[in-house]
């Protein structure tokens, strides 16, 4: 696939997920890492991206395994950038069902 | 490990422009993720897997950041390195006739520019680099010296001892021990080969499965499994040396096999479960033992494990790739037995031109 492309595609689920609930680094790594092949040490990297970018907002919470963990959470810039995000990928999806002649194109 | 880790991080973040609060808080979130690693039964290598080498992690987060800019001194003795070393060739040529070996100095061309990258960029990895060349010019200057080609060319176990030792960092003691076992193992052979002992010096390989259960768990496996094979191993030289029943002496190797049986380390997986690999694995230590008491072929035989590593090659290997990974096993072989067969160690390790030569012709 497409190098950008799969970026991109990861950008978007990175958001989804922490706008599903607040997450920790290697939880977000390990899930998506389950779920789609990914190159683990990108992960990291986009998180520190995205928060610079103001999408998400940390915070640290105590544990019982050592130092404080530092969670990532939705932003209100990072929900929007998700709605948007699941527009465009709608939008795609759609045409990409249209030509290949899935589903949507029943409807 | 981890601190190792973690500071091989921040080493390598230390060449970019980033501020040292930034830096502090990505190493925070490393040593948080480590430690979640752990807590989650990952050990130390898993977790490092699992994050990514030192190397990857910052060409990952470098990306949006500036180089620190490196004095400019090293770039200008790399320019300059052609120049010097005609001018030193031509000299050594004109002035005492040394024009062999002295065209040896031109080495020094891709050497300088090897360690200038090697301090400016502060990555030990880059020492890897330069392994090659080293082991060349000792290989020849000692070859051309004093003529002993062979057993010096085990020099070239440089090139992938320091590899392993470089990345030692990242692993625990005994995998680096485990990793640098076979070249210890085929050094000391041939070390006890130029006494005579190529039998039973062949014994010493076993250096590496006995340092290779050293990572076994539980701890009584590991004793038992280890106490088999000094049991076989001294009731193979017991019968050998007391009654010079060699051939049945190798039956005490049965013992740590059947340990393995009994402990269900060792199992007969069924056909096309890497049948063929294994079938090649045990031929090959089969023919070499038999051919080695038999024809006393020790010195040169061993180069018929290469034939293990190749049939993986063949079998697992993109179709693309396979003649690069195969070139290595195929240019020590040619380099061996041109020596040993016919005397030519000072010519025969230009068979290792043939690994880069293969590389570029097949790249698209």
């Amino acid at each position: 696939m497409n190098t950008q492309f799969k970026k991109g595609i990861i950008e978007m689920c990175v958001i989804h997920m922490i706008a599903e609930k607040d997450m920790y680094g290697f939880e977000v790594i390990d899930s998506l890492s389950r779920e789609i092949e990914v190159n683990e040490n990108t992960v990291y990297p986009l998180l520190r991206r995205l928060t610079d970018q103001g999408y998400f907002e940390t915070y640290t919470e105590a544990t019982n395994v050592g130092a404080p963990r530092k969670y990532y959470r939705i932003t209100g810039k990072g929900a929007e950038k998700l709605a948007e995000y699941s527009r465009e990928w709608d939008k795609f999806l759609k045409g990409v069902f249209r030509i290949l002649g899935g589903e949507e194109n029943e409807s | 490990m981890k601190a190792e880790y973690l500071q091989a991080i921040r080493d390598l973040l230390g060449n970019y422009q980033i501020s040292k609060s930034e830096q502090d808080d990505i190493l925070s979130d490393y040593d948080g993720m480590y430690e979640d690693g752990l807590a989650k039964g990952m050990t130390d290598q898993d977790v490092v897997d699992f994050l990514g080498m030192p190397e990857t992690v910052v060409s990952g987060l470098a990306e949006n950041y500036r180089k620190v800019e490196k004095p400019k001194i090293g770039n200008k003795l790399v320019a300059l390195s052609p120049f010097v070393a005609v001018i030193a060739y031509i000299l050594m040529g004109t002035l005492a006739g040394l024009w062999h070996p002295g065209w040896l100095v031109f080495l020094l061309i891709p050497i300088v520019a090897i360690t200038v990258d090697l301090f400016q960029k502060r990555d030990l990895n880059i020492v890897i680099g330069l392994m090659p060349f080293v082991s060349v010019i000792i290989y020849l200057l000692v070859g051309f010296e004093s003529g002993i080609w062979h057993p010096t060319w085990l020099i070239f176990f440089l090139i992938p001892v320091v590899a392993i030792c470089v990345t030692a960092r990242t692993r625990k003691v005994i995998e680096t021990l485990t990793a640098l076992s076979p070249f210890v193992a085929v050094t000391t052979f041939f070390i006890l080969g130029i006494y005579g002992l190529w039998h039973p010096g062949w014994l010493v390989f076993f250096l590496v499965p006995v340092i290779g259960i050293l990572n076994i768990k539980p701890l009584w496996k590991l004793i038992v499994y280890e106490l088999t094979f000094l049991l076989a191993i001294g009731l193979y030289l017991f019968l050998g040396y007391g009654y010079g029943a060699w051939v049945y002496g190798l039956f005490a190797f049965l013992i740590p096999f059947a340990a393995g049986l009994l402990l269900s380390d060792v199992k007969f997986a069924a056909v096309g479960e890497n049948w063929t690999e294994r079938l090649v694995a045990i031929g090959a230590v089969a023919v070499y033992i038999v051919c080695g008491i038999l024809f006393t072929s020790w010195p040169y035989l061993w180069l018929i494990f290469f034939l293990i590593p190749i049939v993986a090659i063949l079998r697992h290997s993109p179709r693309e790739n396979r003649l690069v990974a195969i070139s290595p096993f195929v240019a020590v072989a040619i380099f061996y037995l041109l020596g040993y067969f016919a005397d030519l160690w000072a010519v025969s390790w230009l068979a290792f031109l043939l690994i880069p030569v293969v590389a570029i012709l097949t790249r698209k």
